[in-house]
């Protein structure tokens, strides 16, 4: 058996700090297409990866966004040399996410239905303005 | 994404449009959608004479692309305001908006309703419907994904940008790289997992781990975890998935809830199939998208769904594909930025409403396969 030891980080907004040593057993029954899981007490016969503790500590000898690289499969850097903590995704997830004057494009009350919007021009005597972009303007474009 | 970051920044742009009836569509289905003149009303495609249009040039299908505005019985008001670089711009909009609404002005009251609109035709539906059905997949499908109702999904909404870099990097070909042309650009897509119990262990122990489904998390490095930043994108092949690892860590447990952490890496490398650029096509780059991910997520027990979820992934791309820009010598600005950077794409709960939800970018017709995306199957 192989065990590794969690150690978990204060959680943001929790206002609390605490700190786990458990034991989890890296090798675990597959089962199909479902999730599976470990237990602190059940051994299995698939191995099952667990995140290293590097990767869970968020240690890294380089912080911030990743180096880039040349790429091929080679010459590829191990993620788990980079090591993303949690407090670190919190900080990309502000950043990842659209500013206020980004958000801007959501004012607008976009109808998805050509047929809603025809109806609700006639009634209340309005035109239609259609926008039309590769991929959909709501979404992915 | 570009075109909504240039045209609806301003005050005055959003004060025009309260004018009109605003509405959204995808303009490969928009313009496919022309053949079948049951989809909507009688006549109206018909005075809109878009049905005309003859797709020119390499975007083809995708040709009509921007702003159009219609009486609400199809009436074109004015040629449509075709995006382009040289058109987007708020400036550009506002003044095409500020055209329309004069044309308008002097439309004759008695013409500015539809006359004999049959409020019985069948509505078609948003388009969220028809990929709803996950055509593609077969009558006999017995998986959640065929599933119409979004009531018990999970309905992620993400974003995809490029992480800040130090300084650009003079290319080989001489075509700088342009950094800041992405630099402000950010991309969107909705994931969703109509069964998101698969994500949650069904004995939950503080400190175990709970492995996703390699189908989702394949779902997720395939279709997801693609550089959209600078415009449309290609999936990644099934055998591009180098590495498709995620766990929820159960950190928490209650009567209530269950709290849990997200960790994971993917690597998805591929040999281009697809060309550089529609001038391109038979330069094959390597291609690819790397990440580690954290998040976090709540699974509140009676109820059976997540009202917290969020998922960062961090890492590099590589490469470019035909129109995302990372590589373009047609349309200005130019760029060329194969060599990689850094990149990263937030998931969130999506907490609007149904209506508003866009199906995944993949499942539509002509950008992907819908059977591809929503299988289960063995990779």
């Amino acid at each position: 058996m192989a065990s590794i030891e969690y150690l978990a980080l204060k959680r943001s907004g929790r206002g609390s700090l605490w700190v786990f040593r458990l034991l989890v057993f890296v090798l675990l029954a597959g089962t199909g297409c479902s999730g599976e899981d470990t237990e602190a007490s059940v051994s299995g016969a698939e191995e099952h990866w667990v995140p290293s503790q590097r990767v869970l500590a968020g240690k890294s000898p380089t912080r911030g966004p990743a180096r880039q690289w040349t790429p091929s499969d080679s010459q590829a850097r191990e993620l788990s040399e980079i090591g993303l903590s949690l407090e670190e995704a919190n900080r990309w997830a502000t950043f990842l996410q659209p500013t206020e004057q980004e958000s801007v494009w959501d004012s607008v009350d976009w109808r998805l239905s050509i047929w809603e919007a025809v109806v609700e021009a006639a009634d209340t005597g309005r035109p239609l303005l259609l926008f039309s972009m590769n991929g959909h303007p709501e979404g992915f474009t | 994404m570009l075109y909504r970051r240039y045209d609806f920044t301003t005050p005055e742009v959003l004060e025009a449009i309260k004018n009109f009836v605003p509405v959204a569509v995808e303009a490969r289905s928009w313009q496919g959608s022309f053949p079948d003149r049951e989809k909507y009303f009688p006549g109206f495609l018909d005075r809109t004479g878009l049905h005309l249009f003859e797709p020119e040039g390499t975007h083809g299908i995708n040709s009509l692309v921007g702003l159009f505005g219609f009486r609400p019985d199809g009436t074109l008001l004015k040629e449509g305001l075709v995006n382009s670089e040289t058109t987007t711009g708020s400036s550009s909009s506002l003044r095409y908006l500020n055209e329309l609404l004069l044309l308008w002005n002097e439309v004759p009251a008695e013409e500015r309703g539809f006359p004999g609109l049959d409020r019985t035709f069948p509505n078609p539906g948003s388009y969220w419907g028809p990929a709803a059905q996950a055509p593609g997949v077969g009558p006999n499908c017995d998986t959640p994904d065929c599933s119409l109702s979004l009531e018990s999904a999970l309905v992620l909404k993400s974003f995809t940008r490029d992480l800040p870099r130090d300084k650009d990097q003079p290319s080989e070909a001489g075509v700088p790289r342009r950094k800041d042309f992405f630099k402000d650009t950010s991309n969107s897509d909705f994931l969703l997992v109509r069964d998101p119990e698969v994500l949650v262990p069904q004995v939950p122990v503080v400190g175990s781990t709970h492995k996703w489904p390699e189908w989702l998390v394949t779902r997720l490095v395939r279709f997801h975890l693609v550089d959209n930043v600078g415009g449309l994108t290609m999936a990644f092949p099934v055998d591009a998935v180098r590495e498709a690892k995620v766990v929820s860590l159960v950190t928490r447990v209650t009567d209530q809830a269950i709290e849990m952490d997200i960790v994971g890496v993917t690597r998805a490398t591929t040999r281009s199939p697809w060309g550089l650029s529609q001038s391109r096509p038979n330069e094959l780059v390597e291609v690819g998208f790397a990440t580690e991910i954290r998040g976090q997520a709540r699974w509140l027990r009676q109820e059976k769904l997540f009202d917290e979820f969020r998922l960062t992934a961090i890492g590099n791309r590589w490469g470019g594909t035909p129109q995302n820009r990372r590589a373009e010598l047609e349309f200005l600005p130019h760029t060329n930025d194969l060599s990689g950077g850094p990149i990263g794409v937030h998931f969130r709960l999506f907490e609007g409403a149904e209506q508003d939800i866009v199906a995944p970018f993949f499942t539509w017709e002509g950008r992907g396969d819908p059977a591809d995306y929503w299988s289960r199957g063995p990779r």
